[in-house]
């Protein structure tokens, strides 16, 4: 288990982590989403010691990383960049890593083979594809069998067969019981690997939910609704505390309400319609709008991380874990 | 306007409990630890592994090696074409005739050094070794020993070997000394110690400054310039030149010493707290430095 109590690091004037306190459970893939600049990786390199922070803590199975004997055998680790000497051979880079902590030569052998690049052992890996240094790290993270992983956007510059294979690698090392806590600024990617979801932005937590949550209230009411009175029924939908928005002559978005609910209500009003469509928004698009206010770089002028104002207006969204109606109504503020 | 995060709440769990599965622990787990003797080790294999680092080590003793004869074969040939009294101001260092590649192996070593760690810092390395090693200091220590030893032992080897191919050859001229002869051991061990300093003290400024460029260009102001700056110093500001490093070398290595040069003791003396000093500075940066 990974806990981040009031975890905050600065750099001179720059706030990159904010005040985090999450926790990444053993036996499931917890992906670690947002934007580049979010603070990730620097949530990453201060679990692992890299990086001091300046306020909180990040502990590992209750413990500060410095504080393991043999931390490779505790926590793996994949950093963003290459974290391998060009100049020496795959086997020689993962020699002297395991040599750091006496774990034998065998395992070298035995992570080379696990991730497929025994034949490639004693070439040195400046010549390596992106993939190869990818499973290269993936190698150094698993040497010392550890029971808890953080990788640091593991699938980038892989193939799809790569990307394949690590979605299947991690979900089995999760089934084993082990800690998995994965970044990544695809939402796509997460939805396919993860079953956890963290989700940051500026350094601060902006979702802490399952990813079946994330979903469900990503995609959540927008309704598409096309009416000969559309006025007269955007009418009796905002009696309801709908929030609509005339998309045409004769069509209206409708946020708040279930289509099931806006059809009972526009039969009871004596409204025709004519069409009655639940709208999938896409994962991307949810990522997007939740976290449009903490990309970094946007306006110039930073901005407080935060939530759609109407995701906690739609009530209830922050203790049930639901983004609502944020997703559309961001979007439309934008 | 809210900043408390979605779905937070301390109850919250991953929806999908996974029944976790006992998993069995390696075996290696129960004698795993990070332990000096294996640092120690792991810097071993990371010196040797490098191929830029072989080449860099062979040149180092090639060039002490090939100087060693070059320039006693050089001197050999004025000899003859001088007059006595020539002769008597001129040929008075024997020794130092056949260890002039010296000059030439403490930048390759001293480069060297800087590589060591620079090398680490430019490839992203560094992160793996202080992942591995989070205490961080026996990383520095066990680099700076293994490569101490590995240096110390070339240049001994190298000088050594310039030592006997020079003197034979100025044998011929009668001017050769003997390993037997007064001074020549400490001397030739003295060579051996400066060069391991100056890589040394390349190993700590490339800590000290991460970057290659600026390390390399620290490492020879401090060889190079310093020296030529202290020599312009008027009048009892000069002796500063006995505390930098090239005043601590040239004491260990002389033969007939001047007023200026410390004894060799106070050389050896000189050139061990450059080493404390510098290692011990960049312990403390590395130590207190986000990685």
């Amino acid at each position: 288990m990974i806990e981040a109590r009031s975890l905050t690091k600065r750099y001179g004037s720059k706030t990159a982590v904010d005040d985090l306190t999450f926790s990444v459970q053993p036996g499931v893939v917890t992906g670690f989403l947002g934007p580049n600049g979010a603070g990730k990786s620097t949530t990453m390199r201060v679990a692992i010691g890299l990086d001091r922070p300046t306020k909180g803590k990040i502990t590992v199975n209750g413990r500060a990383y410095r504080d393991f004997s043999a931390p490779l055998c505790e926590v793996g680790v994949l950093l963003e960049a290459k974290a391998v000497h060009t100049g020496r051979s795959a086997y020689k880079h993962l020699l002297a890593v395991a040599q750091t902590q006496g774990i034998p030569r065998r395992r070298v052998d035995e992570v080379l083979g696990l991730v497929g690049l025994s034949d490639v052992a004693g070439k040195r890996v400046g010549g390596f594809s992106l993939g190869m240094g990818q499973r290269l790290g993936i190698a150094s993270a698993m040497l010392g069998d550890p029971g808890v992983l953080i990788l640091d956007e593991p699938v980038n510059g892989l193939d799809p067969e790569g990307i394949r294979w690590i979605r299947t690698l991690l979900q089995t090392l999760a089934a084993e019981g082990r800690t998995i806590f994965v970044s990544s600024h695809l939402m796509s990617e997460m939805a396919l690997t993860a079953t956890h979801l963290i989700v940051v932005g500026r350094g601060k937590l902006i979702a802490n939910m399952s990813v079946e949550d994330f979903i469900r209230s990503a995609s959540g009411d927008l309704v598409h609704v096309r009416s000969p009175e559309a006025n007269r029924l955007a009418e009796v939908l905002d009696r309801e505390n709908a929030k609509t928005t005339p998309t045409g002559l004769d069509t209206l978005a409708v946020n708040g309400l279930t289509a099931q609910r806006i059809g009972d209500l526009a039969f009871e009003a004596g409204v025709p319609l004519h069409e009655l469509t639940p709208r999938q928004v896409s994962l991307e698009d949810a990522f997007m709008d939740i976290t449009r206010d903490a990309v970094e770089y946007n306006h110039g002028q930073p901005q407080q991380a935060r939530v759609p104002a109407s995701a906690t207006a739609a009530g209830g969204s922050v203790d049930d874990g639901s983004v609502g109606a944020g997703a559309t109504t961001a979007r439309g503020r934008a | 306007m809210t900043t408390t995060p979605l779905g937070s709440g301390e109850t919250l769990q991953p929806r999908i409990a996974a029944p976790a599965p006992v998993r069995q622990p390696a075996a290696f787990h129960t004698t795993a630890k990070v332990t000096i003797s294996r640092v120690l080790r792991s810097e071993w294999t990371k010196l040797t592994s490098l191929r830029s680092t072989m080449w860099t080590m062979l040149a180092a003793l090639v060039v002490t090696v090939g100087f060693g004869c070059l320039i006693p074969a050089i001197t050999v040939s004025e000899w003859h074409n001088s007059t006595p009294q020539e002769r008597a101001e001129n040929f008075t260092e024997p020794v130092m005739t056949s260890l002039a590649g010296g000059y030439f192996s403490q930048i390759a070593i001293g480069v060297l050094g800087v590589l060591l760690i620079t090398g680490e810092y430019s490839t992203g390395m560094i992160r793996t070794s202080l992942g591995a090693v989070p205490h961080r200091l026996p990383v520095l220590f066990a680099k700076a020993a293994v490569f101490g030893v590995a240096s110390f032992a070339l240049s001994l080897v190298s000088i050594l070997t310039a030592f006997f191919c020079g003197q034979a050859i100025l044998h011929q001229i009668g001017l050769g000394v003997s390993i037997g002869d007064p001074h020549v051991v400490r001397v030739l061990l003295g060579g051996a110690f400066f060069v391991t300093t100056i890589g040394l003290l390349g190993l700590a400024l490339g800590t000290l400054i991460r970057s290659t460029g600026g390390s390399i260009a620290a490492l020879l102001g401090l060889i190079f310039v310093v020296p030529i700056i202290t020599g312009l110093l008027p009048g009892d500001w000069g002796s500063i030149h006995k505390f930098v490093p090239d005043g601590g070398g040239e004491a260990l290595v002389t033969v007939v010493r001047d007023s200026d040069v410390m004894t060799p003791l106070g050389g050896l003396v000189v050139l061990l707290a450059w080493i404390v000093v510098g290692l011990g500075a960049a312990a403390y940066t590395m130590v207190r430095r986000d990685a």
